[in-house]
């Protein structure tokens, strides 16, 4: 029969011969299912990055006028600037950072000022090592009098030994509360503490925890939420690609 | 038989839908079942301020918080919240009366740098337990 290489397998079919001369058999079982199951592969991952990755759902606040980045950490001996937004500053009459270390049980306090349109800015004062954690609040006052604070945010403080000290120089702040001035000695500047003459800490309304994702049983992230992660390197013709799900924040 | 190019074509969607469920795999701490808890005799607000020292202490930077659940990261030296290669834990409080509350703590480990991470369930526990009166 064939000539030359062409050689008939024992289905009588030409090996490496044109294609188009190669008798088509009848579609089994095994070729119906695999596009079926392809499609519902396809469907399903689709479906599970689609759900929603919490099981609880805040309400949105309905005051939602001021927007802040939390920090959570920072190294001892250094400084932090807090910055907050504002969509509409010209309603804005006065903003404060309350801070205190996480030891102490009253807070002293410095004024925000406008850095740039609409965002305010204050430095936290370096902590000393082992100071371990910084609480600190931002409070806010409207023109019409409307006094908002909002829930205290946890810094952490790192020990760092290795830097050198920050340098001297006293920091003014103020406080509501002459108890603090004995307070708050773990700050790695002296802070010249004033008692101020307008209180407003204790009649502002406490804004509600901003809306977070909490993980239900079983996981949250959708179909394989709960695995912690997982990561995978693969190398095809000396192009190598690694993936990583890792979520820190 | 399946054709070479049906096989390529039925890899890369394998390898599509395989890539598409491990991207869904979060690292999330999962909430324990109740009977696994620990039970403190405080109010829930106490219980909170209690557990938000013992991350502290402990050298967690808390990332999330809400009324019923609170999510830390450990952080070594060096370390941000947004770069590590640390565990995450979980922490959930339900109010089971006015003076008890019932914890849940769960610790999601990263696969990478797995030698340097521990579960950290008791050691909250342990502490949360030292910080209250």
């Amino acid at each position: 029969m064939g000539s030359g290489n062409h050689q008939p397998d024992q289905a009588g079919t030409a090996i490496d011969g044109p294609t188009s001369n190669i008798p088509r058999r009848p579609p089994n079982r095994r070729d119906k299912i695999t596009p079926l199951l392809l499609w519902w592969f396809i469907f399903v991952s689709v479906l599970a990055s689609a759900l929603p990755a919490g099981a609880t759902e805040g309400e949105q606040p309905e005051h939602t006028p001021i927007e802040h980045t939390p920090i959570y950490s920072v190294t001892a001996g250094k400084s932090v600037p807090v910055n907050a937004t504002f969509e509409n500053p010209g309603e804005v009459a006065e903003i404060r950072l309350y801070f205190k270390t996480m030891a102490e049980d009253y807070y002293l306090f410095l004024p925000m000022a406008e850095t740039v349109g609409g965002t305010y800015t204050a430095h936290l004062p370096p902590a000393r090592n082992w100071t371990k954690g910084i609480d600190y609040l931002l409070l806010r006052k409207s023109l019409t009098g409307e006094i908002r604070k909002s829930k205290p945010f946890r810094l952490l403080v790192m020990n760092d030994f290795a830097s050198p000290p920050p340098s001297a120089g006293e920091i003014q702040v103020q406080t509501e509360d002459p108890s603090a001035e004995a307070q708050n000695q773990d700050f790695a500047v002296p802070l010249r503490i004033s008692v101020t003459v307008d209180p407003l800490f204790a009649g502002a309304t406490e804004d509600p925890y901003p809306p977070i994702s909490v993980p239900g049983p079983g996981g949250s992230s959708g179909l394989f939420g709960g695995l912690g992660g997982v990561s995978f390197s693969i190398k095809v013709r000396g192009v190598s690609f690694r993936y990583g799900s890792f979520s820190g924040r | 038989m399946i054709g070479p190019w049906k096989k390529k074509i039925l890899s890369a969607l394998l390898l599509f839908g395989l890539l598409s469920l491990v991207g869904c795999a979060d690292h999330v701490p999962v909430q324990p079942a109740p009977n696994t808890g620990s039970v403190f005799q405080f109010p829930l607000s106490e219980v909170q301020t209690a557990a938000r020292n013992a991350l502290t202490h402990l050298g967690f930077a808390i990332t999330k918080e809400s009324p019923e659940y609170f999510e830390a990261v450990h952080l070594k030296p060096g370390e941000t919240v947004e770069k590590n290669e640390s565990e995450l834990v979980g922490i959930w409080f339900q109010a089971r009366d006015k003076y008890s509350t019932l914890v849940l703590t769960s610790t999601a480990l990263r696969p990478t740098g797995i030698a340097k991470q521990k579960e950290w369930d008791q050691a909250i526990i342990s502490r949360i337990r030292q910080e209250l009166p």
